[in-house]
C-alpha cells in the first residue's frame, strides 16, 4: 500500500492533464511513425510490382516476337508440305500414265504393269490424304497460333496498363510520404517533444498499462499481504525510477538500480 | 467376257469410258491458250502444238490434259475427270463398273461438231 501511494503522490504532483497530454502527444507521434513504416513498406511493395510488371510485360513481348517467328515456319511448313503435294500428284500422274500403258497392251502383257499403277496410285491415295491432313492440320495450327498471338497482344496491354498504374501509385505514395514528412515536422513542433522520447513513453505506457491490468486482477484474489510482498523485489526498483523521474535537477540518464 | 483396256473418266457428272487406243497420256503443267472465234484452244505438247478440246465444266483448278488420238490427230482434251484406270468388262457402247455402265465417249465427233461449227463461223465472217 505504501508503494501505490507513493506512486499516486507523485502523479497528483505532475498533474493529470498535463501527463493526458504528452501521452496523447506520443500516441500521435506513434501513429505517425507506423503510417511512415506502412508507406514505406507499401512503397517498396509497389516497386517490387512495377518491376515484375515491367518484366512480364517484356516477357510478353518477347512470346510475341517468338509467335512471329513460328508464323515464318509455319508458312515454309505450309509451302514444304504443298511441294510434297505437287510431288506424289506427279507421281500419281506417272502412275495413271503407267496403268493406260498397261491397259494398252491389253490382258496379255499389260497385267504387271496394271498391277504395279494400280499399287501405286493407291500408295500415292494415301500420301495425298496425308499431306491433305498435314496442310489441313498446319492452317489449323496458324489459326491457333493468331489466336495465341492476340492473347500475348491483351496480355501486354494489361501489364502495360498495370505497369503505368504502378508508377501513379509510385508518384501518389511520394506526394504522401512528403505529405507526412511535413505532418511528423509541423507535430513535433506542435507537441515540442523529441519523436524518439515520444516513442519510449508510448511504450512505457503500454508496459504500464499492462502492469495495472495485472495488479487489478490480483487485486480480485485473497491473500493480498502476501501478492505485495512478492510484488515489492519487482515494484522497488520501478518506484525508484518513478521518483528519479520526477526529480527535476537531473536531467541526464538515470542510473540503473534494477537489483 | 471382252475385256477392254481404257480410262474411265467423269464428264459434268456422268461416268464415261475412253478406251486406250484413243487416250494416249496425261500431261500437267500445260498452258491452254484459246483460239479466237473458236471454242478450241491450244497448247505444247512435248514440243508440237497439239489442239485442245474442252468438254464438260472447266476444273476449279489447273488438271491435267488427256492427249487422245482422234482420227490420226494428236488432240489434248480438258474437262474430264479420271477416275480409274485398267481393264474393263465391255458391254454394247461402253464398260461395266460394278452396277453401272459407262458409255464410251465419242470425243471424234465431238471435234468434228467444233469444227464444223468453226467453219460456218468463218464463212459467215467472211461473208460480211
Amino acid at each position: 500500500m505504501k508503494l501505490a501511494s507513493r506512486l499516486l503522490r507523485l502523479f497528483d504532483r505532475e498533474g493529470l492533464a498535463h501527463g493526458q497530454s504528452a501521452l496523447d502527444a506520443a500516441v500521435l507521434l506513434r501513429g505517425h511513425t507506423q503510417a511512415a513504416e506502412a508507406l514505406e513498406s507499401a512503397h517498396a511493395t509497389c516497386e517490387r510490382s512495377a518491376t515484375a510488371a515491367s518484366q512480364q510485360r517484356n516477357a510478353l513481348a518477347a512470346a510475341r516476337d517468338q509467335t512471329a517467328q513460328l508464323a515464318a515456319r509455319g508458312r515454309e511448313a505450309r509451302a514444304a508440305a504443298q511441294q510434297v503435294r505437287e510431288a506424289l500428284e506427279r507421281a500419281k500422274l506417272l502412275a495413271l500414265n503407267a496403268g493406260l500403258e498397261g491397259a494398252r497392251l491389253g490382258d496379255s502383257g499389260g497385267r504387271a504393269l496394271l498391277a504395279v499403277a494400280d499399287e501405286m496410285r493407291s500408295a500415292l491415295g494415301r500420301g495425298l490424304s496425308a499431306a491433305d491432313e498435314y496442310g489441313a492440320l498446319l492452317v489449323q495450327l496458324e489459326r491457333e497460333r493468331e489466336k495465341l498471338k492476340e492473347q500475348l497482344e491483351h496480355a501486354r496491354d494489361r501489364a502495360t496498363q498495370l505497369s503505368d498504374s504502378l508508377s501513379n501509385t509510385q508518384a501518389a505514395q511520394r506526394v504522401a510520404s512528403g505529405a507526412l514528412a511535413e505532418l511528423g515536422e509541423n507535430l513535433q513542433r506542435a507537441t515540442g517533444s523529441d519523436p524518439e522520447l515520444v516513442r519510449v513513453i508510448a511504450e512505457a505506457a503500454g508496459h504500464a498499462r499492462g502492469l495495472a491490468e495485472a495488479l487489478s486482477e490480483l487485486l480480485s484474489r485473497r491473500q493480498r499481504g502476501f501478492v505485495l510482498r512478492a510484488l515489492e523485489p519487482a515494484l522497488r526498483p520501478l518506484l525508484r525510477l518513478m521518483r528519479d523521474l520526477d526529480d527535476p535537477s537531473a536531467d541526464g540518464p538515470v542510473r540503473d538500480e534494477r537489483p | 467376257m471382252t475385256r477392254v483396256g481404257g480410262l474411265l473418266v467423269e464428264r459434268e457428272g456422268q461416268l464415261g469410258f475412253l478406251p486406250a487406243s484413243v487416250a494416249q497420256c496425261l500431261v500437267d503443267d500445260a498452258v491452254v491458250t484459246r483460239v479466237p472465234g473458236t471454242q478450241l484452244g491450244m497448247t505444247l505438247v512435248a514440243g508440237r502444238v497439239v489442239l485442245v478440246l474442252s468438254v464438260g465444266e472447266p476444273a476449279p483448278s489447273p488438271s491435267p490434259l488427256l492427249l487422245c488420238e482422234l482420227a490420226g490427230e494428236l488432240v489434248a482434251v480438258a474437262g474430264l475427270r479420271v477416275l480409274d484406270v485398267g481393264l474393263f468388262e465391255a458391254t454394247g457402247g461402253g464398260v461395266r463398273v460394278g452396277h453401272q455402265v459407262a458409255a464410251a465417249l465419242d470425243l471424234g465427233a465431238e471435234l468434228a461438231r467444233l469444227s464444223q461449227t468453226t467453219r460456218r463461223y468463218r464463212r459467215s465472217g467472211e461473208a460480211s
